[in-house]
């Protein structure tokens, strides 16, 4: 390995390195102290007590689904 | 010569399908082999829960042995380490399935192995930041966090050779996929009865195909798969509808990356912005949740916003949502008929035979149909069905197919240079792309979810609520129903105010 790939090579672990530590900062400092904020706080405590995961991908993620299958039963009931 | 619209096809990330053929030769083909590794692992589930599920409520035996790490606020280690075990079952299961089909292609068995330890590695990590509370209640899902780590180490020292026999991200996707068929519930289509199929199935396919049509003919966006990605991604349910539609057209990788990003930003403003301007407008609950429903293009946010304004709309968002979620599969499969008879064909030559159609269909789809008309009756005539394929679906596969689905991001991200993307960028036309087709469907879903559930059938739309609202108040029926909150009109005096981040 020259000389220049060496120094090229440290470059990229050190960028690498910075990375992750950036990362590491954002989520055990930065956004915990976001969800203290006063609106953010109201926010995640009326998703927390409806039981409701913002992330879900498809219905079946929302552990709350039996709330919409009840809908669909008193339609199928009508 | 005009260009093909296309055109990356030679180079596509989901690449064309061979002829495939009944053989050995048949059965070692990426589809094929998604299609066994998808349709066995639902098989599998399915009988090790019909003992013990049916006629009981009990839950699906593997539920305690298939997880994700759980949520944490700043210390991400206790939920790490609680996880753990949870976490190596579907370890367990992806290197035996993805192992066995790499044995089937005559490739190695332990190269994979070692790789696919790394991207599993770095999918555990991406659940974990997705689980961090406050950012999972900015609808920021996995995917992201997927791509982001895969990116970091791509771009900067370059992906380790070792990880590289495991980056089978299309073989991912399409498993996943597969799996996701199971809870495409096609009855459930009809759970908000007509002012429902208005909204979502008469919006829904007009959106799609008119920002369709804009990309193509009045922006000219050069790639046709980006654009069907982000109409489909936009219109119909956001991450999940860009994965199934990239893999039926054929998408890049950076494509489905791209446009999932696109729509996990405008995700965040407007889970934000239209529960305010629901309010600001003084529509009803059921209007409002119908709009948001048919808006919002990730499903928990929908949700969240939906109870920003009470359970009423919070309730009509999430069902109007599950039945656009339920439309990816009639997306999935139009998108891959219309690319293979359209897109793909020579544009001097004549239209193609049944055979060439047949030759380039993507055979995954077939299987994530089929899974999905396969549960549904299951799910309507045989007894106890219901039960089943929700404990299945709710205990083991829902689980299973997100770890798919990560791993596969991972796997974009280290695959991926940054320089891919400023492409898409460049001129902002994808961008352009995404609000406008936005702006459509938040006419035409709005204009729509007055005219059903404000005009039309409000009278039945208000029995409907009134029943809701007593079943929420009268919690013994359902274990997980929300806080009770009485449905009620909706104005800035009578709901909690949802400021803006």
């Amino acid at each position: 390995m020259s000389p220049i790939d060496k120094a090229e090579r440290k470059r990229a672990y050190a960028t690498l390195g910075f990375a992750v530590t950036g990362l590491v900062i954002a989520w055990t400092i930065v956004f915990p102290w976001i969800g203290q904020q006063t609106s953010i706080r109201r926010m995640i405590e009326r998703n927390e007590s409806h039981g409701i995961d913002p992330t879900a991908m498809f219905y079946t993620d929302l552990e709350n689904m039996s709330v919409q299958d009840g809908m669909l039963r008193r339609i199928n009931d009508h | 010569m005009p260009q093909h619209p296309n055109d990356a096809a030679a180079s596509n990330d989901f690449p064309p399908t061979p002829e495939v053929s009944i053989s050995a030769r048949g059965l070692r083909h990426e589809d094929i082999l998604a299609i066994l590794i998808g349709g066995g692992v639902l098989v599998l589930a399915l009988i090790c829960g019909w003992a013990s599920i049916l006629g009981t409520e009990n839950p699906h035996p593997w539920k305690p042995y298939f997880g994700k790490p759980g949520g944490w606020v700043s210390n991400p280690i206790p939920a790490l380490t609680k996880s753990l075990p949870a976490i190596l079952m579907p370890f367990v299961l992806s290197i035996v399935a993805f192992g066995a089909a790499q044995k089937l292609q005559g490739k190695c068995v332990k190269r994979f192995a070692v790789g696919f330890v790394g991207v599993f590695v770095l999918a555990a990590i991406a659940f974990l930041m997705s689980s961090q509370e406050t950012v999972k209640h900015f609808n920021l899902e996995f995917a992201l966090w997927a791509l982001l780590l895969g990116l970091m180490i791509s771009n900067t020292i370059g992906t380790p050779n070792w990880m590289r026999p495991a980056l089978l991200t299309e073989l991912f996707v399409k498993s996943g996929l597969v799996i996701l068929g199971a809870e495409v519930l096609l009855h459930r289509l009809l759970a908000l009865g007509l002012p429902g199929i208005f909204v979502a199935w008469l919006v829904t396919p007009v959106v799609l195909i008119s920002t369709y049509w804009f990309g193509q003919r009045i922006l000219k966006i050069p790639s046709a798969s980006l654009n069907m990605v982000i109409s489909a991604d936009m219109s119909v349910c956001g991450v999940s509808a860009a994965i199934a539609t990239a893999a039926s057209c054929k998408a890049k990788k950076e494509e489905l990356s791209f446009a999932i990003g696109l729509s996990l930003i405008f995700t965040v403003i407007m889970m934000v912005a239209l529960p305010i301007a629901v309010k600001a407008m003084g529509l009803s609950s059921t209007v409002g949740g119908a709009w948001i429903g048919g808006t919002i293009d990730s499903t928990g946010a929908v949700v969240a916003a939906g109870a920003a304004l009470d359970s009423v709309a919070e309730e009509t968002a999430a069902t109007v949502k599950m039945i656009q979620n339920i439309l990816i599969g009639v997306t999935a499969f139009g998108v891959a008929v219309y690319w293979v008879t359209f897109v793909e064909r020579d544009p001097n030559g004549d239209r193609p035979q049944i055979s060439e159609i047949w030759k380039r269909f993507p055979k995954f789809v077939l299987g994530f149909v089929g899974v999905s008309i396969v549960a549904t009756l299951i799910s309507q005539y045989v007894d106890g069905g219901e039960d089943l394929i929700s404990a299945t679906v709710n205990g083991a596969t829902t689980t299973i197919r997100s770890w798919f689905f990560c791993v596969a991001f991972v796997c974009i991200g280290l695959q991926t240079r940054f320089a891919d993307y400023a492409q898409y960028l460049r001129g902002g036309k994808p961008v352009l792309l995404y609000v406008c087709g936005q702006s459509l469907n938040l006419v035409l879903t709005l204009a729509m979810s007055y005219l059903m559930f404000g005009v039309l059938f409000a009278e039945s739309v208000e029995k409907l609520s009134q029943e809701q609202a007593t079943e929420i108040t009268a919690p013994a029926s359902i274990d997980t129903a929300p806080q009770p909150i009485a449905p009620q009109p909706i104005s800035p005096a009578a709901t909690e105010p949802v400021e803006p981040q």
